[in-house]
């Protein structure tokens, strides 16, 4: 008896609290953000689904079905920007990650880790337009000071026509985002590593463990979540790209390094909206498969590991 | 023994990343000395010292720019964004971490959506012109906030979780009301995750140059970024005014990232850590 009416009176008093927990924490506090995320961000996304299968211009809006992604998909620059978005992102991706991984294991053995890591990172916090102009000068075929470089110290085959060149250009562009990236990712991994306690170090060494036998199994799979946050990071970073490539190279020389969102602006500068908003849709589809999955991926691999 | 070898290591260890550090550098440098060159000079975009310093350039730049105008342009969006962005996510963050229901689980899910999904562009000029907001910085501003909140909430939720929720108990006992606990006891201990925010959204917003290119066209809304088109435009050749706004653009985030950089590494890196 006494211990029911005990019960109701805990759930009376929980029932009490729960009101209260509802006007302290009240939906005024989410209403500014919600209002301005569901009008600017989900309801944009909500309208592609409708506009990539009209004709659309500034005036009107006619459907018109599947004609938009029949349209992108016969266009021969779309395969191209296509490939190049593939190429783009699965070589930044693995160099980012490879490049940064190694400075970050080099500097974390080195006494002057903090000074490298200033002027490792400090590329990543200029403006692309900066970068993109910078590296027009810097990777100038002719007169350009890497192939000046390269042809001083004798590596004259190294000196490409970088930019300009139909089946260069677009690596060169990898090699651009990777200058201003890697400092970024290193970051992400020096700050994983301090993670790492020495003790843990210190028993392997005592249990006889070399360099190579500690980092594959006490360093590697410590750095999991690093790699994971790095790989989704720069995989997201990739597919997407559009600022270095269109003040670079604006997609060319002709179109032999569009990716898809420089396509996808330049139908919307041409006015033709439903085509870019069909063109936004592939990105979104492919972003989510991609970055679901590698999730999934990844998550499952950290478990094991 | 072991004690010995270790100085050798060490400095083929710092030989070895100095001469990695030319990489980035020798670029820096380039900027610099290019931009105190003569038009002629500075086409040859080599690394020779000028055989005059022209330090007028940076005067041409002023007023060709118009650099005022794109400055105040440039703070005026970058600051209004991350404001907005700031105390809007600070306030949903609160409700999302504090209430265990139905509402903060939706909002999670409207969250994560956000982290991965590329915001549509092109139909944010349909409801830009419904709010008449099409070339406007409000505009941009409220596009900014938009599509970089959901990482400013996402990060504010996981840091509130070290804030007990004891303290807003303790509060509403002493007779302290909602807004009175969240804009004076909450948000003051949010202060670490508020500068984080502030310092990765600020450097995002002020570097973006696609959202202005999309939406801002005439010359009066030109942000800081896109006066560079102003040189590689019409003034092809002129390569040393080129590098002279290259530094300038740059310079505000250099300098700031000079001077804080360890509070704008822990920044920028919480948001690809957590994320």
């Amino acid at each position: 008896m006494s211990e029911s009416r005990r019960g109701l009176r805990h759930r009376i008093g929980e029932i009490r609290l729960h009101k209260l927990e509802r006007k302290t924490y009240s939906i005024g506090f989410v209403i500014p953000w919600l209002l301005i995320y569901g009008v600017f961000f989900v309801l944009p996304t909500l309208f592609s689904f409708y506009y990539a299968f009209t004709d659309w211009d500034l005036t009107s809006a006619k459907f018109s079905g599947f004609a938009n992604f029949v349209e992108m998909f016969r266009n021969p620059v779309f395969s191209t920007a296509l490939a190049n978005t593939a190429i783009f992102t699965v070589l930044s991706v693995v160099l980012k990650v490879a490049v940064s991984l190694a400075l970050a294991m080099a500097l974390f053995h080195c006494v002057a880790s903090n000074f490298f890591r200033t002027i490792f990172f400090s590329p990543y916090v200029l403006s692309y337009i900066a970068i993109g102009v910078l590296f027009t000068a810097i990777m100038h075929p002719e007169i350009g000071v890497l192939n000046k470089g390269l042809r001083a110290i004798g590596l004259d085959f190294l000196a490409l026509n970088w930019l300009v060149e139909k089946g260069q250009v677009i690596y060169s562009l990898v090699f651009i985002d990777v200058w201003k990236s890697a400092g970024f990712h290193l970051a992400i991994f020096i700050a994983a590593l301090q993670t790492i306690p020495s003790d843990m170090m210190e028993s392997a060494s005592i249990d006889g463990a070399g360099p190579w036998k500690k980092f594959r199994y006490i360093t590697f799979p410590m750095l999991a979540s690093a790699f994971n946050a790095n790989i989704v990071f720069a995989l997201i970073v990739g597919l997407t790209k559009f600022d270095l490539v269109f003040v670079t190279t604006g997609g060319g020389p002709g179109y032999y390094s569009e990716v898809l969102k420089t396509l996808v602006y330049k139908q919307f500068a041409m006015g033709r909206y439903g085509l870019a908003t069909a063109g936004e849709l592939i990105i979104f589809v492919i972003v989510i498969t991609l970055t679901v999955t590698l999730r999934k991926f990844l998550d499952k691999r950290e478990v094991e590991a | 023994m072991k004690l010995r070898s270790l100085p050798f290591g060490q400095i083929a260890l710092i030989a070895v990343l100095s001469a990695l550090s030319l990489l980035i550098l020798v670029p820096f440098y380039l900027i610099f000395v290019n931009s105190l060159k003569s038009p002629a000079e500075a086409s040859e975009l080599g690394l020779a010292f000028p055989s005059k310093w022209e330090w007028g350039n940076y005067e041409k730049v002023f007023e060709v720019a118009k650099l005022p105008l794109a400055f105040t342009n440039s703070v005026v969006l970058t600051f209004s964004s991350v404001a907005i962005i700031l105390i809007t996510a600070a306030m949903a963050a609160f409700v999302m971490q504090r209430r265990k229901d139905g509402l903060s689980s939706t909002l999670n899910v409207l969250v994560m959506l956000g982290l991965v999904v590329p915001p549509a562009i092109v139909p944010l000029y349909k409801v830009l012109s419904f709010f008449q907001l099409n070339g406007t910085i409000l505009g941009v501003v409220l596009i900014n906030v938009a599509t970089r909140s959901p990482l400013s909430v996402f990060l504010a939720h996981q840091f509130l979780k070290s804030i007990s929720k004891e303290i807003d108990e303790a509060a509403i006992i002493d007779g302290c009301g909602k807004y009175k606990l969240f804009f004076r006891i909450v948000l003051p201990l949010m202060g670490p995750i508020i500068v984080t925010l502030f310092i990765f959204n600020a450097t995002f917003v002020w570097n973006d140059f696609m959202y202005v290119l999309y939406f801002l066209s005439s010359g009066k809304q030109m942000t800081l970024p896109l006066t560079m088109y102003l040189f590689t435009g019409q003034y092809g050749s002129m390569w040393n005014l080129v590098f002279a706004n290259i530094l300038i653009i740059s310079a505000p985030l250099l300098i700031v990232y000079f001077f804080a950089q360890r509070f704008i590494i822990a920044g920028m890196t919480a948001g690809a850590i957590k994320g």
